[in-house]
């Protein structure tokens, strides 16, 4: 695998200055909460950067504990810097890749594929603030000469701000309290709705958000690294990406509006890793249910980019169990993308527009007995010559996802199924619009620092089944993947590391269920991959 | 349009509000404690859980194999007290425990208003029969001495007659001949101080804490109380001294 080039995480510390005035909030491991309020990682996550109950209703409430209304804000710089910001890296740094056919087994090292800079935390009572500029984007796509290339990009990842809306409009007030009880004063009531363990929100996210956050199975939460696609060095594509079946775009030839190509592994729509929209999600009936509702715009990886197109979505997602024993979630959820796919085909020259040897108002008069000049030439000979044509093509997607945990168990899954529309006649039979993508995972804590897991990824993709793009063959595939993450320090041994920091080595084997074929879903065989996670 | 914003809003959180104020038996409370029992299931229950036996939705995973895990209130155990050892504490040390935090393992919640804090402090209470007797008394915090040079060079001697370094080292790194074979009285094991980093420590830095805590121990960890240890009470105070200059 060739070492990649990244742009230096300076080149896109200016965007910083954007996104102060931009946006607010995913999830992702921030050793900065963990300096700023003076805890381990352990306090919000289960297994970073996954987040357990306390990190959920922490994050929230706007990256403040919860049921609290305020917090101390930074005396002086270096504490604002020390306690708002963070790095984190991680990746591969080692990879080994079997193929059945073409090229032979490939190996080396590489540096890690993302290295992101956090700034966030809570500005107001209401508004908090989540920036993260992330140094690249392993992105995959075709060049002029219809070869595909790797390339590296830099800047805004997710950037939003985080508004509480009850808090914004005084609705909280749960408690009104006798001043008579204490001889304190009363302020105000407290940070959540209601009484108990209850209801919350609805908070809104504008900016560049991550939808997926709330659901069962959430992306950036899991604890495999998503492994870029491989090409060749004349253009090829080797293996698409190891990544989440169920949350890619399954679709084998299609692009964003943006003309980026769009891989049928890339996660894209509600599991977008980002893209600008507004998302409103709150709780309600004693926080048994979450309710989320927003749209996206065009997942181009382009801060800014042009803003096409508009996907809305609904999930809603019903957590149960008991909190000691066995419980869980359960997520549904309805997305619908307006022109969110493109596609390129070729289709058959028009006729030439037929030129008129008469004026048209001479037409109108059918005086002449013999016409002197004929009307027209002849039309060209059928089927000679062909067009590029586009199409843009509305998507649907549903889908199901659920987590059960008790113990050290921690199982995850989820099924979507994609179906495109206004799909033109000319690819009637040579393009498939339906395709269902399965994933799921099983962790084991073995011990404090020691977690197995296992996941699989089924993806029966529709879309192109040959074309110039993609070599003909199967469109199905199944993967495995075997990991041990070992949790070197995770900043809660503050005997040992008194710093909130965290450094994780896995090792990872993924296996390919189904290779066979020149198609990237089976050309490959296995691949081994050394990797880590560093936050602090 | 500017009507109908408010109104969804409104709709959106009515289910929420018309919770009722406990997740067990609040039909029963007093209006005080249906509010005490309100901010306790905001703030605390996370981790203590909504009968205060330290087995919220969180606790499964905040040190799962070492102490200190949330505590259980029900046992009528508190670690950080300004009461003598086996005592309850009083409502200003839970209060202290609340506002503070407990560096690494529990946040500040100094964001709750100051009556809510009464109140949390309050429902804390509710979990353990024995508060419903009367406290008893703190014990004596005197003013700090000048903790000067000689202080520090007595405090080395009663650190080490004290037998301080079987759990903290001989220079206070923690790391004591029987720091791995430490256990609370749950059964996990649990790190002794490293003594560099004093805002690591539980019960707080300053030198009226450490001798505080020196004075009460630290119930349910193998950290005794020193109250009767010394035949010169100022041999703590010298202790304090030589902790304090273990500071980086």
């Amino acid at each position: 695998m060739p070492t990649r080039l990244r742009l230096p995480l300076v080149a896109v510390l200016p965007l910083v200055a954007v996104a102060l005035l931009s946006t607010s909030t995913s999830a992702h491991a921030l050793p900065a909460f963990a300096r700023r309020f003076n805890l381990a990682c352990g306090a919000c996550h289960s297994a970073v950067p996954r987040l357990n109950a306390f990190g959920e209703a922490f994050h929230e409430n706007g990256f403040k504990p919860p049921g609290t209304m305020w917090t101390p804000l930074p005396g002086t710089l270096s504490d604002a810097i020390e306690q708002g910001m963070a790095v984190w890296a991680r990746g591969e740094f080692f990879e080994h890749s079997d193929f059945a056919r073409g090229p032979s087994p490939r190996g080396g090292f590489a540096l890690p594929e993302h290295a992101s800079i956090y700034l966030a935390g809570p500005l107001t009572t209401s508004t908090s603030l989540f920036v993260e500029l992330e140094n690249t984007v392993h992105e995959t796509d075709i060049n002029k000469r219809g070869d595909f290339v790797n390339s590296d990009t830099g800047g805004m990842q997710k950037a939003f701000l985080m508004v509480d809306l009850p808090m914004l409009f005084g609705l909280h007030g749960g408690h009104e309290m006798d001043h008579e009880m204490h001889d304190h004063d009363m302020e105000m009531g407290m940070a959540t709705m209601g009484d108990g363990l209850v209801g919350h929100g609805p908070m809104v996210m504008i900016g560049r958000v991550d939808p997926s956050t709330n659901f069962s199975y959430a992306v950036d939460r899991q604890l495999f690294h998503d492994v870029p696609a491989d090409t060749s060095e004349t253009g090829f594509l080797l293996r698409l990406g190891l990544q989440p079946y169920a949350f890619g775009a399954k679709f084998f030839g299609i692009f964003k509006r943006g003309d980026h190509t769009l891989l049928p592994t890339e996660p894209t729509l509600y599991h977008t890793e980002a893209a600008p929209g507004i998302d409103v999600h709150g709780r309600l009936f004693a926080s048994k249910v979450l309710y989320q509702f927003g749209l996206t715009s065009d997942a181009a990886p382009e801060f800014l980019d042009r803003i096409h197109t508009a996907a809305p979505y609904a999930m809603l997602r019903y957590d149960f169990g008991d909190e000691d024993g066995l419980n869980g979630s359960v997520s549904v959820l309805g997305n619908y993308g307006r022109n969110a796919y493109r596609v390129f085909y070729l289709a058959p020259a028009p006729l030439p527009v037929i030129p008129l040897a008469l004026p048209e108002e001479t037409l109108r008069e059918p005086t002449l007995r013999e016409n002197p000049f004929p009307l027209h030439r002849p039309p060209p000979p059928p089927g000679r010559g062909s067009i590029t044509a586009q199409q843009d093509l509305d998507v649907w997607r549903e889908g199901i996802g659920a987590n059960l945990r008790r113990g050290p168990w921690d199982a995850y899954g989820a099924y979507t199924y994609d179906q495109v529309y206004d799909v033109p006649e000319r690819l009637a039979g040579r393009f498939v619009r339906r395709a269902q993508g399965l994933t799921a995972e099983l962790d084991y804590r073995l011990t404090h620092s020691l977690l197995p897991s296992v996941r699989y990824d089924w993806m029966k993709a529709g879309g192109f089944q040959s074309d110039v793009v993609f070599e003909p063959g199967p469109r199905e595939s199944q993967v495995l993947h075997l990991q041990m993450r070992w949790y070197l320090f995770e900043g809660d041994n503050l005997a040992k590391v008194p710093i909130p920091a965290l450094l994780v080595l896995s090792l990872r084997d993924s296996v390919n269920l189904t290779p066979g074929g020149p198609d990237p879903f089976g050309a490959w065989r296995n691949a081994v991959l050394l990797g880590f996670d560093f936050a602090f | 349009m500017r009507l109908l914003a408010p109104l969804l809003l409104v709709l959106m959180t009515a289910p929420a509000a018309a919770d009722p104020a406990t997740a067990g038996g609040g039909a029963s409370l007093t209006p005080a404690l249906r509010k005490a029992t309100a901010v306790y299931n905001h703030a605390c229950a996370w981790c203590h859980g909504k009968d205060g036996r330290g087995d919220g939705p969180a606790a499964f995973s905040i040190n799962k194999y070492l102490s200190p895990r949330p505590r259980d209130f029900t046992r009528g155990r508190f670690e950080l007290r300004s009461t003598p050892s086996g005592e309850l504490p009083t409502d200003q040390d839970l209060l202290r425990t609340l506002e503070r935090g407990i560096p690494g393992y529990m946040p500040s919640f100094r964001g709750l208003t100051a009556a809510e804090r009464w109140l949390a402090v309050a429902a804390v209470k509710r979990f353990y029969s024995g508060f419903a007797r009367p406290y008893p008394t703190p014990v004596s915090l005197p003013e700090p001495p000048v903790l000067d040079a000689a202080a520090v060079a007595r405090g080395h001697q009663t650190y080490e007659s004290g037998g301080c370094a079987s759990c903290h080292g001989e220079r206070g790194h923690g790391d004591g001949p029987s720091a791995s074979q430490l256990k609370d009285e749950t059964g996990l094991r649990i790190r002794p101080a490293d003594l560099r980093y004093p805002s690591r420590f539980k019960n707080g830095a300053e030198p009226l804490d450490v001798y505080r805590t020196l004075v009460t121990g630290l119930d349910g960890t193998p950290m005794p109380s020193y109250a009767e240890a010394f035949e010169d009470p100022a041999s703590l105070w010298d202790l304090v001294a030589y902790i304090g200059s273990l500071a980086r």
